[in-house]
């Protein structure tokens, strides 16, 4: 028995398919959570069911690429039992879809969710009626109460196997089939949602919660950074302390080397397990109570400027948990050019894994690292604004935006713990599987030399040394001579939170010994704007295919490493090199913005000497701008397209002028 | 005239979406179509958005598709 789970977006699918399955399916307040399908088994009530979770999609004429899928999914025909979910508030709306579902099949049943808000509104609804009226069963439940869920598992086994109504009903479908039996009550606004939506209140809100956030994360003596230091203490320290000296005292010096070197590591990283819970509860809160899409309204605005939608937003706070995630969260935009744009520009934000590489490396240099981390988060969130306006000339692609803005709404604590127990489940898998095996397989091959003796950690003639003396060429324009720390920067394409594993292996505490502090923001630099793991290069393979998703992956590590390189040099030569570049990087910043505006009035052309005179600059804007060499290419092919076309326009209007005997109509 | 025209607060009629089909489609889901009335709630900071509320439906939509909708002021409904 395959049931699908049909409806608008934001009417309570995921919800509900979590609480029927078990299932972690993401949910939120927000319009096009879900992006793809998902299906588990159920028990209702002795009958076994697979319930299959869909985007929440309008109508079956879809607009944008994940309700394709639903509507694929509907059309297709492999299912025996449609549960169309609607939300009770807006259940006129969701008729249109109801109706063309029932035209497919009459085996479907109806379940109004939000049944909670409907009465707080003074709303009602009369479901024997519309059942009759519909001719498909119908049930009105609270998706976020256990007691409702039970009912809802009995209606759902009783529905499936009743024989669908023979009868035609030719429900009019219309305004009157819900006139007399639903009322929706109180639609106005109240003052909370109006203050959410009112601009002065809450964008200092949301940057409120933001700084609360990493405060309460990072901030010196506050229980995040306290947790954190308990933690490691335990693993690192009494753990592998004790395991190590018992080691040793049986007489295997290795064994204790490892031993202490492996849990070192992983005690590190599993100390960051309070922090990284602190960022996804303000994660899911926000998501579960409605924020985002008056975040996504608001900052609309500034998203056009740089060629996004406000969509873009759900991605990037997203990013701010897990790249893979965020790039699969762009399913729901607009379309396939702006999701590649955003694909793109989400290496730039700093996802929860790359967090201890940054403490490891703030707390070695500088004094107050939560400052300093504020500002990689934000400078992160610039570089991807500066990106995306990049790109905008290099992937063009339309942006309309329509959003729905969703009901903001107290978030269940219970669904937040749930989601958050999950999220943190699979870091500590990803810890303790991915992250380890890699990290013994480092230790291994950087103790031992070709002959398998042991020479110790990070010794010059392990086996590793030789692979990777090429390595550390890259990294010496950065200031950067050890292999070892090359070899950790590289090894974040496994999993960003190796790059804090092999630095503590080869460095412990002593990362300032490493090298030194231009070299140290060099590399939290590439760090930042480096490409992503391979599970969020998995997930753009998903979405823009292998190809392009290796492109993407190495024109990041190249912008990144020419971005280091320029901070280094920038940082070495002094601040007199840095006002200069800074000043350089604004007037070519400037110049951008004038070229579009001028190429818009183009077909209008202004005097011949002004055009040359703009090509000129635009040629040297092009050096300048160096995100990506294929921009600098591709920007130079088009200038030589625009100068052919526009010296022709007008050299022929030069020659009318000169030429102009009188009577003859210029040719344009 | 246009919805990018009426200030917020105000309620209109809409007379026609003029725009792709697909984008007016996705606007009569959300009750933005011939002949309903809608309120403009508020617009968006830098020159953004504007919020709608078309019969229980809060939406936002940019100024250059608010431009391609056509309106009339309905009587007496001027907050």
């Amino acid at each position: 028995m395959k049931i699908l789970l049909v409806g608008n977006p934001n009417s309570g699918k995921s919800t509900l398919f979590n609480a029927l399955t078990g299932g972690h399916a993401r949910t939120g307040n927000w319009h096009g959570v879900t992006v793809g399908m998902q299906s588990r088994y159920a028990d209702l009530c002795g009958l076994r069911a697979e319930i299959c979770d869909l985007p929440g999609i309008y109508s079956l004429r879809s607009y944008s690429m994940e309700e394709a899928v639903s509507r694929g999914a509907i059309r297709g025909g492999e299912y025996d039992f449609v549960a169309c979910i609607a939300d009770a508030l807006t259940l006129a709306r969701s008729l249109s879809l109801i109706e063309d579902v029932l035209r497919i099949t009459r085996r479907a049943a109806l379940v109004v969710t939000m049944s909670d808000a409907l009465q707080k509104r003074g709303g009602y609804l009369n479901t024997d009626a519309l059942a009759s009226r519909l001719g498909i069963p119908v049930i009105s439940v609270d998706a976020r109460s256990k007691k409702d869920i039970v009912r809802l598992r009995t209606f759902l086994a009783k529905a499936s196997r009743e024989k669908p109504s023979c009868l035609s009903v030719s429900a009019d479908f219309g305004a009157g089939l819900l006139s007399g039996i639903y009322h929706a009550g109180k639609a106005r606004e109240s003052a909370f949602e109006r203050l959410l939506c009112d601009p002065r209140f809450a964008l200092p809100l949301f940057v409120v919660i933001m700084l609360a956030v990493f405060f309460l994360a990072f901030g010196a003596h506050m229980p995040g950074t306290l947790l954190k230091d308990g933690c490691e203490t335990l693993i690192a320290d009494r753990v592998g302390g004790s395991l190590a000296l018992a080691a040793e005292r049986a007489g295997g010096e290795v064994a204790a080397a490892f031993l202490r070197s492996l849990f070192s590591s992983v005690g590190m990283l599993l100390s960051f397990l309070p922090q990284i819970a602190i960022l996804y509860f303000a994660l899911y809160m926000l998501e579960e109570s409605g924020i985002m899409s008056a975040l996504a309204f608001m900052t609309d605005g500034i998203f056009a400027r740089v060629g996004l939608t406000g969509r873009a937003a759900f991605s990037v706070c997203m990013g701010f948990g897990c790249t893979a995630a965020a790039i699969l969260t762009t399913r729901g935009l607009e379309n396939k050019q702006l999701q590649k744009r955003v694909i793109l520009i989400l290496a730039y934000v700093s996802c929860s894994a790359k967090m201890p590489v940054y403490l490891a490396m703030l707390s070695a240099f500088f004094t107050n690292s939560f400052l300093a981390l504020l500002a990689i988060y934000f400078t992160g969130v610039l570089f991807s604004l500066a990106a995306a306006f990049a790109l905008k000339g290099l992937i063009p692609g339309g942006e309309e935006f329509v959003l729905e803005i969703a009901r903001p709404q107290f978030p269940c604590l219970r669904l937040v713990l749930k989601s958050l127990l999950f999220s943190l489940k699979q870091f500590i898998i990803k810890i303790a599987t991915v992250v380890m095996a890699f990290l013994i397989l480092m230790w291994v091959l950087l103790s031992f030399s070709f002959s398998f003796d042991y020479v110790g950690t990070g010794s010059e003639s392990s086996m590793m040394a030789f692979f990777c003396r090429g390595l550390r060429y890259l990294f010496y324009p950065m200031g950067i001579t050890r292999w070892q720390v090359a070899l950790a920067a590289v090894s974040g394409l496994i999993a960003k939170e190796s790059v804090a594993g092999m630095l503590s292996l080869f460095y412990g505490a002593e990362l300032s010994s490493a090298m030194s502090v231009p070299s140290a923001v060099a590399f939290i630099l590439f760090i930042m704007t480096c490409s992503p793991c391979v599970s969020a290069i998995a997930a753009t393979a998903r979405e823009v295919g292998w190809k392009r998703a290796a492109v993407y992956a190495a024109a990041q590590t190249l912008s990144a490493f020419l971005i280091s390189y320029t901070a280094y040099a920038l940082l070495r030569a002094g601040a007199l090199a840095a006002t200069a570049l800074s000043v350089l990087l604004l007037a070519a910043g400037l110049i951008r913005i004038l070229i579009g505006f001028i190429r818009h009035e183009k077909i209008h052309c202004a005097e011949r000497a002004d055009t040359q005179r703009l090509h000129r600059r635009k040629l040297s804007a092009g050096i300048v701008c160096f995100f990506s060499p294929s921009a600098r290419k591709r920007s130079a092919g088009k200038r030589c397209k625009d100068r052919r076309k526009c010296t022709l326009a007008c050299g022929r209007r030069g020659d009318v002028f000169h030429d102009a005997k009188g009577g003859e109509p210029p040719v344009l | 005239m246009k919805l990018s025209e009426i200030e917020a607060g105000e309620t209109v009629e809409i007379v026609s979406v003029q725009c792709g089909e697909a984008l007016a489609e996705r606007l009569k889901t959300l009750n933005v179509c011939a002949g309903k009335v809608v309120k403009v709630l508020r617009f968006a900071p830098f020159c953004g958005d504007e919020m709608l509320e078309a019969e229980g439906v809060r939406l936002a939509i940019r100024k250059s598709l608010a431009e391609k909708v056509i309106v009339c002021r309905t009587k007496g409904d001027r907050q």
